[in-house]
C-alpha cells in the first residue's frame, strides 16, 4: 500500500470511528479536524515529503471520504437501534403540529446519517488543510545524500 | 524590412499566466467565504427554521453539525426560543473563521499558497486551551462568552491556515479541468500554462 492510501486511511478511521461513537464524540470536530492532521503527520513521517497547504487539502479530501464512510457503518445501524425511537417521537410531534413529513422514520433516520457524514468529511478535509503548515514542511524520513565518490576532496586512504 | 503579423510572438506570456492565477486564487477566495458565511448561516437558521414551523428543514441542520458539536443547550447561545445549531464555543470558532476569511486579503495576498508559521496557530490555541481547563478541573466556571470569544481568536487565527489550502485546492481543481478540455497532441504546458513542467515531476 503505498504510503499516501495508508496515511488517508489511518487518518480517517480515526475521524470516522471517534466521530460516531457517542459520548466520545462530545469533543467537538477534534476528531475529525485531528484526522486529517494525523493524515498528513504519518504521510510526512513515512515519506519525508514537504505537503503544500493544496496537496494536504488533497490528502484530508481522501481521509475524509475514508472517514465519511466509517461515520456511516457506524452511525447507520447505531441510529437505527438507539435513534429511532427519539425519531418517531419527533415525527409524531411534527404531525401533530401539522407538519407533513415526506420520509417514513427509518429513510429519515438515514438521511440525517448521510448529512452528518458530509459535515466529517468537511471536517477531515479542514484537517488535511490544517496538517500542511504544522507537519507539511518535511526531512522527518529523507534518506541522507549519498556520499561523494572515492578519491573527491579529503586526504584519502 | 518588417516581418509578417502571423510571426509575432506574444512577449506577454508570464503576465497573463499571473492574472490568470490572480483571478482563480481570488474565486477560490471567494468560495472559502461563501462557505464559511454559509456554516455560520446554517448555524443560525436551525432554531430560526424550528421557530417559524420548518421543523424537518431546521432538524437537518441540527443532523448536520451532530457529528461536528456536543450541542447542550446548556452550554448554547439562544436564537428564538431555541439553542443554535453549536455550542457557543464553537459558534465562537465558526464566527472567528468567517471574519478571518474575510479579512485574509487585507493581511495576506490571495495567491500566496504558504501559510504562517505554526507557531501562531498554537499561540491563538492557548486562550481556549486555557479556558477548557481552568472548565475542566473546576477553577474557574467559564461562561458562554469565555468560550466564544477565546474560540473566536482561534476561528481566526485558523482561517489563516486554512484559505492557503482549500485557494490552492480550488486552483489545482481548476488547472485539472483545464488539462482536461486541452486537445492531446498539445505538449503539456506549452502554451496555456505558461511555463513547460519537467516531465519528471508527473506522477
Amino acid at each position: 500500500m503505498n504510503p499516501r492510501t495508508k496515511a488517508a486511511l489511518i487518518g480517517g478511521v480515526v475521524a470516522g470511528l471517534l466521530s460516531a461513537i457517542p459520548v466520545v464524540n462530545y469533543c467537538c470536530c477534534l476528531w475529525a479536524i485531528g484526522g486529517g492532521v494525523l493524515a498528513v503527520f504519518l504521510y510526512v513521517k513515512s515519506t519525508g515529503a514537504m505537503v503544500t497547504p493544496g496537496s494536504g487539502a488533497s490528502l484530508g479530501a481522501v481521509t475524509g471520504g475514508i472517514a465519511a464512510v466509517i461515520y456511516l457503518v457506524i452511525s447507520l445501524p447505531l441510529n437505527l437501534l438507539i435513534g429511532a425511537a427519539a425519531v418517531a417521537g419527533q415525527m409524531e410531534q411534527m404531525e401533530r403540529a401539522g407538519v407533513s413529513i415526506p420520509l417514513s422514520g427509518m429513510a429519515l433516520v438515514v438521511v440525517f446519517v448521510v448529512i452528518a457524514a458530509v459535515c466529517v468529511f468537511l471536517f477531515t478535509l479542514l484537517g488535511g488543510v490544517i496538517g500542511a503548515p504544522i507537519f507539511g514542511k518535511g526531512g522527518g524520513a529523507a534518506a541522507p545524500p549519498p556520499p561523494p565518490p572515492g578519491g573527491f576532496g579529503g586526504p584519502g586512504m | 524590412m518588417p516581418a509578417s503579423i502571423t510571426e509575432y510572438v506574444p512577449q506577454f506570456m508570464a503576465d497573463a499566466e499571473s492574472s490568470r492565477r490572480g483571478r482563480a486564487a481570488w474565486l477560490g477566495w471567494g468560495a472559502v467565504l461563501a462557505g464559511a458565511a454559509s456554516l455560520v448561516a446554517m448555524i443560525v437558521l436551525a432554531p430560526l427554521m424550528r421557530a417559524r414551523g420548518f421543523p424537518l428543514l431546521s432538524q437537518a441542520l441540527y443532523e448536520f453539525f451532530s457529528p461536528a458539536c456536543h450541542q447542550m443547550p446548556e452550554r448554547s447561545f439562544y436564537v428564538a426560543g431555541y439553542p443554535l445549531a453549536v455550542c457557543a464555543r464553537c459558534f465562537g470558532l465558526y464566527v472567528g473563521a468567517l471574519a478571518g476569511v474575510a479579512v485574509y486579503p487585507l493581511a495576506r495576498r490571495v495567491t500566496r499558497m504558504d501559510a504562517p508559521p505554526r507557531a501562531w496557530l498554537i499561540l491563538a490555541a492557548v486562550p481556549t486551551a486555557i479556558d477548557f481547563a481552568l472548565g475542566f478541573f473546576h477553577v474557574w466556571e467559564n461562561t458562554h462568552w469565555s468560550r466564544f470569544s477565546t474560540a473566536l481568536l482561534l476561528g481566526t487565527a485558523s482561517a489563516f491556515y486554512i484559505v492557503p489550502g482549500l485557494v490552492d485546492l480550488w486552483g489545482m481543481g481548476l488547472r485539472r479541468l483545464s488539462r482536461q478540455g486541452r486537445p492531446r497532441n498539445f505538449p503539456e504546458g506549452s502554451f496555456s500554462e505558461g511555463r513547460p513542467e519537467p516531465s519528471s515531476s508527473r506522477g
